[in-house]
């Protein structure tokens, strides 16, 4: 019994230094999906609709062509790497060329769907695209918004 | 006190000695994709070797680019099966490695995850380099260059450039007639910010590669 003891003691004194250093170290990071923890060029739906009020923005669909069919953001561009991203984007381009002052926000399938930084990356290094968001969330959060259609 | 070892041991070690049933022949599979190929398909097949038979309840897919399925939902002891998993290639190249988890259910109702991979590898027809050609608003319009080159057996020709933008003077020189070729562009001025693209035509039969983009931009000067 008296491991035990001396064991439970041991586990609680670590969680309770694990805790002290986690609340009080001024560089304590944060825990990961904690809301608001989003990358320089990721940006939550309402920074959006702030950005859409202000300057208009161009939206960019990367999710797969069968679900942009199905319901997109109005306006919205189908580019997506699966079906051939410059085969996609040369119909769209003498639109894309002229809106390239505006800022870009590309969303994809989930909030954990890579292929929106996929596209976000191949729309500045490669099309130079200068100012490229990805939607924090996903078609999700434009779902639950009422903006699909 | 051994006793209370070995309590502990079981506690932290047995999640990972659960057995999976499924006994996949390979769990990576690599493949060399023809230039033709739009969609590659990736056979992993497996055997039940448990006692119980096993549901596969959903397949965990990292890209886009690829669906799976498998030939049957359950299969019984000493059951054999695949998974077929198809990439569609649209504008990837080089090597990619996308993986994908299988999970499966025996008839207690114990989960089990299976991680396997497909690595492909696209060969590069045609390159060009760089992809983006860029000026800042008032510098020199100076020409830049394009250079196109056809690493594939196959030799491909340009048949026509043409530009979206207008204002912009455009030429090809042939380095290597099939092999390699220099496009270059230049500005007539630099003074507004401006997107454009150059639509290269070529004499392949492949749709893919009868058409190649490469973007030219005049940006901004950074604040």
């Amino acid at each position: 019994m008296t491991t035990i003891k001396q064991l439970g003691i041991i586990i609680l004194l670590s969680f309770g230094a694990a805790f002290l250093i986690y609340k009080w170290h001024p560089k304590s990071p944060a825990l990961y999906l904690v809301a608001g923890q989003l990358r320089p060029d990721e940006v939550t739906l309402s920074e959006v609709l702030k950005l859409k009020k202000e300057r208009g923005v161009v939206w960019i669909d990367a999710r797969k062509g069968a679900d942009y069919h199905k319901g997109h953001v109005e306006g919205a561009f189908l580019l997506n790497e699966q079906e051939d991203f410059f085969a996609l984007l040369e119909p769209i381009w003498p639109k894309i060329q002229n809106l390239s002052d505006l800022p870009f926000v590309v969303y994809c399938g989930s909030a954990a769907c890579a292929a929106s930084r996929k596209i976000a990356d191949r729309l500045r290094d490669s099309v130079g695209i200068t100012e490229v968001y990805i939607l924090d969330g996903g078609d999700e959060v434009l779902r639950k918004a009422g903006l699909m259609n | 006190m051994r006793y209370y070892f070995t309590i502990i041991s079981i506690l932290f070690f047995a999640p990972s000695v659960a057995f999976a049933d499924l006994q996949f022949d390979h769990k990576e599979i690599e493949i060399k994709a023809k230039v033709s190929d739009e969609v590659v398909t990736f056979l992993f097949p497996f055997k039940n070797v448990g006692k119980e038979s096993v549901s596969i309840i959903d397949v965990n897919l990292t890209c886009s680019c690829l669906s799976a399925k498998t030939n049957r939902g359950s299969y019984g002891p000493g059951e054999g099966g695949h998974l077929e998993a198809v990439f569609s290639i649209g504008s990837f190249t080089g090597i990619q490695r996308k993986s994908m988890t299988v999970i499966s259910r025996s008839k207690d109702g114990e989960q089990v995850r299976d991680s396997l991979l497909a690595i492909l590898t696209i060969p590069d027809v045609v390159t060009i380099e760089p992809e983006l050609i860029k000026w800042k608003v008032g510098e020199d319009p100076s020409v830049k260059t394009f250079t196109l080159k056809v690493p594939h057996v196959d030799p491909i020709k340009i048949t026509n450039v043409s530009c979206t933008r207008e204002g912009f003077d455009v030429s090809v020189l042939t380095k290597k007639e099939g092999r390699e070729y220099q496009i270059t562009i230049k500005p007539q001025n630099t003074s507004k910010p401006m997107l454009g693209m150059l639509k290269i035509e070529t004499d392949s039969k492949l749709k893919k590669h009868s058409r190649k983009l490469a973007f030219f931009s005049i940006a901004r000067k950074r604040r």
